[in-house]
């Protein structure tokens, strides 16, 4: 017979604990090895235990899950970590993606989507709970966008993105090259398609960063750009 | 307001500064006024002889003719001879001097006689060859021409039209013993140095005078005593000098009146002292025996003026010089004392009573013998005084100074106090917050939770019938609602985020959910070392963030938000930008609730608030607070 899925609960919640357990109870190949309450008693049984999966919540006194799962990832590569909270800020998704977890449940939904869940980061998948969407756009953009798309914007847009990076306001650009508000926005919504950057935070982070890159094009002289006269 | 002080300081130095310029003035006068024009007087000294005779208290000038009359008569058994055998006078003896001066000294106009330095009264009488004895009053020396004028020294007009030597006879009743000088005057030249003087006088006077109106408005409105008794002490001194210069005139009554002047002086400059120097919890042995003195003093001072005569004068002259004695040594030796106790104040008044002991020193020395030819010891007094005077108003605008810092740091360390009680307050409000908000995620939240897990549990078994499917899909929903409730109350209570993820993460997540939701453009940049900043920094710039977008989301109607925290060398500095419509002049949102609340949180921990804002171009915030 196939070895059982060994799983360690961590959560400082009795009550969600055993819920958990009653869920888990029911699937095939499960064996559930320890439950711990906080991050440092989670990490003595990771080490004991050797588990295959590890549930870990986030709000911990003491030690918190975010902190057991970067040492986690340093120390046990393979081991699949399903974070499962009560937080739905983007944030904790985001951070706890950019540390190597492979799942992030809600308690919210774990009730039902749970057995699903193991199911699926078992398989080698990342599961989000569903109001998540889909994992692909959250993972962190291995190819981001670089400065080698600039060149895809014309000079007017090159010359907007260059104010966005000085994090200025759309009626303040619009002030300084003297065209309206509007036209300002257009441009900022066609140069966040062209680079594939959602959201305006995004976008100027983006252009902070490239300032340098920014500054030739935008002087590029007019006749060169054809596309400005549309 | 703040000109206004600077005014009221610039007036105040200009107050101590203005004494010494008419100090130079006065130094410069007295060397004119001493010099002469020219004509000088005729030293007649040498003519004098003089002899001791007891001391004879009274009020009857005619008692003292009497003895006068005998002396010339040759019916006084005391022998005189020359000084200086006869300086050393006792407080119970007078001096009479006799001399005869050849009548071809006394051609070419009217002369005087003028005695330019004493410490008591004098008076004079003149004998012809007839045998008829005149006395003299120093008044009638004045030009009869200018009547109501004053003589500033004891001068003596001596007969028109002499034809024969003219026996002159000088009594002078001292509080002390008196090296003698006469000097022997043309009319003229001698009105013209007498016009010197009084000019000289009237400096004096006009400067210690408007040192002494200015400490008695600075006692009434300051309500402090010790501006008082400089008042009175050098109202005495002035007295004194009154008394001991020609001023007097006719310059015949007793030495009373300057004795009490002495001892009043004296009395009010201990207290002065006192006071001034807070002897009396500095050293209370020190401030008893002074207060000792200044008893003795008002009994000696205010004797004769009392009905009953319990001291017999001479005894009153000695005590009084003996108490004034006391008094300067008191005077040099407290303010040392209490200076190197840490009175710094204390310095003013060893320099001021030093000047005025040492003019004291020289004056009686110089009456007694001493001979200082190099010194102008005949005004030394007068500037001695015009110099205490100042220094001791110097002192006391000085100590003015030392209360006001010693208020101000007693205001500021008050002020600090409190901040530090509003920082601990703050960070217990945030602590208790985060209790409250653990709480209502934890127990509250979960229980929720469990319970809408149950729920669905319960709906979803198969012996739970259809009919009820509706409701309890409904109680799951609520149950759902209420969860998010208690979790958006939490949030509010305290951001889990800022402690979890820190303040980059904890920002871009509130503004993501502040604003995305709104159709709000939003970008935040935030460049700044977290490990810089320290935990209760990072909540303030949370907690006015989170203000800051309220206001925002209430009343701008923005449709970009721009946050920027970067830090300079010593500053975190923080902007949060809209282009919303403006914080409208009308509205006094300065004093808002949620101004106030931004500017205190930055305040306490030492940092500024500025608010830009125009309808045109929305409202720029900006936050500083030093790094730690």
């Amino acid at each position: 017979m196939k070895q059982p899925t060994t799983i360690l609960i961590v959560d400082d919640h009795p009550i969600f604990r055993r819920g958990v357990c009653a869920i888990l109870d029911k699937m095939e190949g499960i064996k559930i090895v320890g439950e711990a309450e906080n991050g440092e008693s989670a990490l003595a049984q990771l080490r004991l235990s050797r588990p295959d999966i590890v549930l870990l919540d986030l709000a911990m006194p003491g030690m918190d899950g975010l902190s057991v799962l970067k040492t986690v990832r340093a120390e046990f590569s393979d081991l699949i970590v399903v974070i499962i909270t009560s937080y739905k800020d983007n944030v904790y998704l985001k951070n706890a993606l950019k540390m190597g977890a492979n799942g992030f449940l809600l308690k919210d939904d774990a009730g039902e989507n749970l057995i699903d869940c193991i199911h699926r980061v078992l398989l080698g998948e990342i599961y989000l709970s569903p109001i998540f969407g889909k994992p692909e756009a959250r993972l962190p953009p291995s190819g981001a966008p670089g400065a080698e798309h600039l060149f895809k914007l014309t000079r007017s847009e090159c010359k907007v993105l260059k104010l966005v990076a000085r994090y200025m306001t759309s009626k303040e650009i619009a002030e300084a090259l003297n065209i309206s508000h509007r036209t300002v926005q257009n441009h900022r919504c066609h140069i966040s398609r062209k680079l594939g950057i959602k959201g305006i935070h995004q976008l100027a982070s983006f252009a902070h960063q490239h300032q340098e890159q920014l500054t030739p094009l935008s002087a590029i002289p007019a006749t060169t750009n054809s596309k400005d006269k549309k | 307001m703040r000109t206004g002080i600077i005014w009221i300081i610039f007036v105040r130095r200009a107050f101590a500064l203005f004494p010494w310029v008419l100090l130079c003035i006065l130094c410069l006068t007295s060397k004119n006024s001493l010099s002469g024009d020219g004509v000088t007087p005729t030293n007649i000294t040498q003519y004098f002889q003089s002899a001791r005779v007891e001391y004879q208290a009274s009020s009857d000038q005619n008692e003292y003719t009497a003895v006068a009359e005998a002396i010339f008569a040759g019916k006084h058994d005391r022998q005189f001879m020359h000084p200086p055998e006869t300086t050393g006078l006792l407080a119970h003896e007078a001096l009479w001097y006799k001399a005869t001066l050849p009548v071809d000294m006394l051609s070419g106009g009217r002369q005087v006689v003028e005695i330019p330095y004493a410490l008591s009264s004098v008076q004079m009488w003149y004998m012809e060859n007839e045998g008829i004895v005149t006395s003299l009053q120093s008044a009638a020396a004045i030009d009869p021409e200018s009547p109501g004028g004053k003589t500033a020294t004891p001068s003596f007009l001596l007969p028109d039209k002499l034809h024969q030597d003219v026996h002159l006879l000088v009594r002078v009743a001292g509080v002390a013993p008196v090296q003698f000088k006469m000097l022997l005057w043309n009319q003229p030249a001698w009105g013209k140095h007498q016009h010197r003087l009084l000019v000289w006088y009237g400096i004096v006077f006009g400067v210690v005078g408007a040192l002494l109106l200015y400490n008695l408005f600075l006692s009434v409105a300051l309500k402090e005593i010790s501006y008082f008794y400089y008042v009175l002490y050098l109202s005495f001194m002035m007295l004194l000098v009154i008394e001991i210069s020609g001023l007097r005139a006719p310059y015949t009554t007793s030495q009373e009146a300057s004795l009490t002047y002495l001892s009043l002086a004296s009395a009010f400059g201990l207290a002065f002292c006192n006071r001034f120097l807070g002897l009396r919890t500095l050293s209370p042995v020190a401030w008893w025996f002074s207060m000792a003195v200044i008893g003795a003093d008002v009994f000696f001072g205010m004797q004769p003026y009392l009905p009953v005569t319990l001291v017999p004068t001479p005894y009153i002259i000695l005590g009084v010089l003996s108490l004034s004695g006391i008094a300067a040594a008191y005077y040099l030796l407290a303010p040392i004392y209490a200076y190197f106790k840490g009175v710094r104040p204390a310095r003013f008044l060893i320099v001021a009573f030093s000047v005025i002991t040492a003019a004291f020193y020289l004056y009686i020395s110089r009456l007694l013998g001493a001979d200082f030819p190099d010194i102008p010891t005949h005004r030394i007094i007068e500037i001695a005084i015009v110099s205490e005077a100042l220094l001791l108003s110097l002192a006391l605008a000085d100590r003015i100074n030392l209360l006001n810092s010693a208020k101000e740091s007693a205001e500021k360390q008050a002020t600090n106090a409190q901040q530090v009680f509003s920082r601990l307050f703050v960070h217990a409000q945030e602590r208790e917050r985060e209790r409250f908000s653990n709480t209502l995620h934890d127990a509250i939240g979960h229980g929720l939770l469990v319970l809408k897990q149950n729920l669905r549990t319960l709906s979803s078994s198969k012996t739970f019938p259809d009919s009820e499917h509706e409701q309890a899909e409904s109680l799951i929903q609520q149950c759902g609602e209420i969860l998010e409730d208690v979790r958006d109350l939490s949030h509010d209570l305290h951001p889990h985020t800022l402690r979890r993820l820190g303040l980059k993460d904890a920002i871009e997540s509130t503004m993501e959910q502040a604003l995305a939701l709104r159709k709000i453009d939003w970008m935040a940049n935030i460049s700044i070392v977290e490990d810089q900043l320290q935990e209760e920094q990072k909540i303030a710039l949370y907690r006015i963030l989170q203000e800051a977008l309220n206001n925002i989301l209430k009343h701008a109607n923005a449709r970009e938000v721009i946050l920027t925290i970067h830090n300079s060398a010593n500053e975190i500095i923080m902007q949060i930008k809209d282009d919303g419509n403006g914080v409208s002049a009308g509205k006094n949102i300065e004093n808002g609730i949620g101004f106030i609340t931004m500017k205190g949180r930055i305040q306490l921990l030492g940092g500024w608030m500025k608010l830009e804002s125009s309808e045109a171009h929305g409202t720029k915030l900006q936050f500083g607070m030093p790094l730690k």
